[in-house]
């Protein structure tokens, strides 16, 4: 079954390569969606969609992160979209890594 | 070796930054799209009625002449920033001024272009009244996570007369490589190198200048970078200038650097003809090897990961020692090797004898092959990509550790050379000790693609950069 959860994090996540972390665990377990810095707020916002168990698996590892320090950790259900083909970093202009 | 390593990552953090932000592409630049350059659009309006104009932006700013004198200012950006427009109406003497910046901005101020703006419009403004030509060519804008260590640099460079051109950048990073100590030689001679790859991509090798910019938390660690900006000086016979400084801060190393040329610049995108040859001057993708090292040391099953592909993590740590040696090395000799194929200022083009343009590899990797064609409107067809770890660039790219495994800092440069000249240019480089080698060539005029082999795949994760290409 396809599930998809919107997931926002807050703390000391931009700048620091927290994206690129969300990004690997997505991508290893065959998620879509996407990982973007929020504007004015110390956060980022994720989209993931894929198969039941791999969302799980998912949550799972965000929230043990041991690496950043995650203030808060806000994880909703939605709708799966189904407009994703693959797992994005929203990045800015000179990001490309 | 984990807990050494994790406790230098824990020092850096006392430094004021996170070396894990290295893995991060312009995680320490403002973001260009959303913030930079509306607040540019916007202050540009503001000065439209003034004499201070703003360049479109540019990897380097380019002045006729030589220009020889730099005069270092640096202000707060806050409401006790004080100008003194005597001071440069002293440095202009009536002459034009250019200039080149670097801003580095509290990370509250960096989400909004109106934040942005509202930090960094007063200094214009107040620039602005002084009604001289006043020309920023050049811009660099950074963040701090500490609101005290705001500041805005200009270096003033007054216009000069003669043939040929000056090249200036500037460009700062926080730290090559986070496992070893911020005074290690390699550290300042990455940061150097890397701010003077964008004028050596234009053949520039003469009169080579460096104006460093420099932070540090005590005057020991400060006195230590500037020992090892002497050793580079000497070592590379790049003169350096101990300009103004900012005051005692968190870690930062960089600089402006300037060049002379008596040869043209290689932007001739109009002259790249059908069978134009495609030279890089050395294998790429310096950056794989780093972030899978720091990717192991910061998650341990990383490591079990890769020995079960294969690859013990000492040879990912001699990888990645050596990307950084190359990152640290600058490419002065590729540099050499340009302007000898490139006209004297006011020789005409020849087709047939002329590197038509150049660039060079960095964060997009193998991406800049696309920037070519899109410059020059031209298909580019790829036989290879050489890279100088395939092995661990694509393990990078299976364990999604990096997007793009092709990225580079500092990296080599791809040249378009007529068909004719292109073996002498690889021979060239290749006499200077280069691993340079033929990769692609220009098969037609009016659209911008690229062909690339469909290998491309092992070594880049991201879908949307791998639509880029048209693989075969």
């Amino acid at each position: 079954m396809v599930r998809a959860v919107k997931i926002t994090a807050c703390g000391d996540v931009k700048g620091v390569g927290y994206r690129r972390f969300v990004w690997r665990i997505a991508k290893a377990l065959d998620l879509k969606g996407y990982v973007e810095n929020l504007i004015g707020v110390p956060c980022v916002e994720i989209y993931a969609e894929g198969d039941d168990a791999c969302i799980e698996k998912f949550k799972e590892k965000i929230s043990l992160n041991k690496i950043y320090e995650i203030n808060s950790l806000t994880i909703v259900e939605d709708r799966p979209k189904n407009i994703y083909s693959d797992f994005m970093i929203v990045k800015c202009l000179d990001e490309v890594l | 070796m984990f807990e050494e390593l994790i406790e230098r990552i824990q020092y850096y953090k006392k430094l004021g930054l996170n070396p894990l932000a290295l893995a991060t592409g312009c995680a320490v630049k403002v973001d260009l799209l959303r913030v930079v350059y509306p607040a540019i659009r916007n202050l540009k309006e503001k000065l439209n009625r003034s004499r201070f104009a703003i360049a479109p932006r540019e990897d380097a700013l380019i002045i006729s002449g030589d220009a020889s004198e730099v005069h270092r200012r640096v202000y707060h950006l806050n409401s006790q920033a004080k100008i003194d427009l005597t001071d440069i109406r002293t440095v202009s003497r009536g002459r034009k001024l250019y200039a080149v910046t670097v801003v580095q901005i509290y990370q509250r101020y960096a989400d909004t272009p109106e934040a942005f703006l509202d930090k960094i419009a007063p200094v214009y403004l107040k620039l602005a009244e002084l009604n001289l030509p006043i020309y920023l060519g050049k811009g660099h804008s950074i963040i701090t996570p500490f609101a005290e260590d705001e500041f805005i640099l200009f270096d003033f460079l007054p216009e000069s007369i003669g043939e040929g051109f000056t090249a200036v950048n500037n460009d700062t990073i926080h730290i090559v490589d986070p496992t070893q100590e911020p005074g290690d030689f390699r550290q300042v001679s990455g940061a150097l190198s890397n701010a003077l790859n964008d004028i050596f991509v234009l053949g520039v090798h003469r009169n080579l200048r460096v104006y460093p910019v420099i932070n540090a938390p005590s005057e020991e660690l400060i006195e230590r970078l500037w020992s090892n900006i002497e050793i580079y000086s000497k070592k590379y016979d790049v003169g350096f200038e101990r300009s103004s400084q900012l005051e005692r801060g968190r870690l930062l190393m960089g600089a402006t650097t300037i060049g002379y040329s008596d040869r043209a610049p290689p932007l001739f995108e109009d002259r790249v003809e059908i069978g134009s040859k495609l030279v890089i001057t050395r294998p790429m993708g310096e950056l794989a090897p780093i972030n899978l090292f720091l990717s192991c040391i910061v998650d341990e099953s990383i490591v079990k990961d890769i020995e079960e592909l294969g690859i013990q993590l000492r040879e990912v740590e001699k990888a990645k020692d050596e990307a950084v040696e190359r990152i640290s090395t600058p490419n002065i000799e590729a540099a050499q090797v340009i302007y000898k194929y490139l006209p004297y200022y006011r020789e005409e083009f020849k087709p047939d004898e002329h590197i038509s343009i150049t660039t060079d590899v960095t964060g997009p990797g193998v991406l800049v092959v696309k920037e070519l064609a899109e410059r020059s409107n031209t298909t580019i067809k790829l036989y290879d990509v050489p890279l100088l770890f395939p092995q661990i660039s694509e393990l990078a790219t299976k364990l999604y550790i990096i997007p793009n495994a092709t990225s580079g800092t500092n990296g080599p440069f791809i040249i378009v050379a007529p068909d004719a000249i292109a073996h002498d240019v690889v021979k060239d480089l290749k006499a200077k000790g280069l691993n340079a080698s033929i990769i692609g060539e220009v098969i037609g005029k009016g659209d911008s693609e690229v062909i690339a082999p469909a290998k491309l795949k092992k070594y880049i994760a991201d879908h949307r950069i791998l639509m880029e290409f048209k693989l075969v």
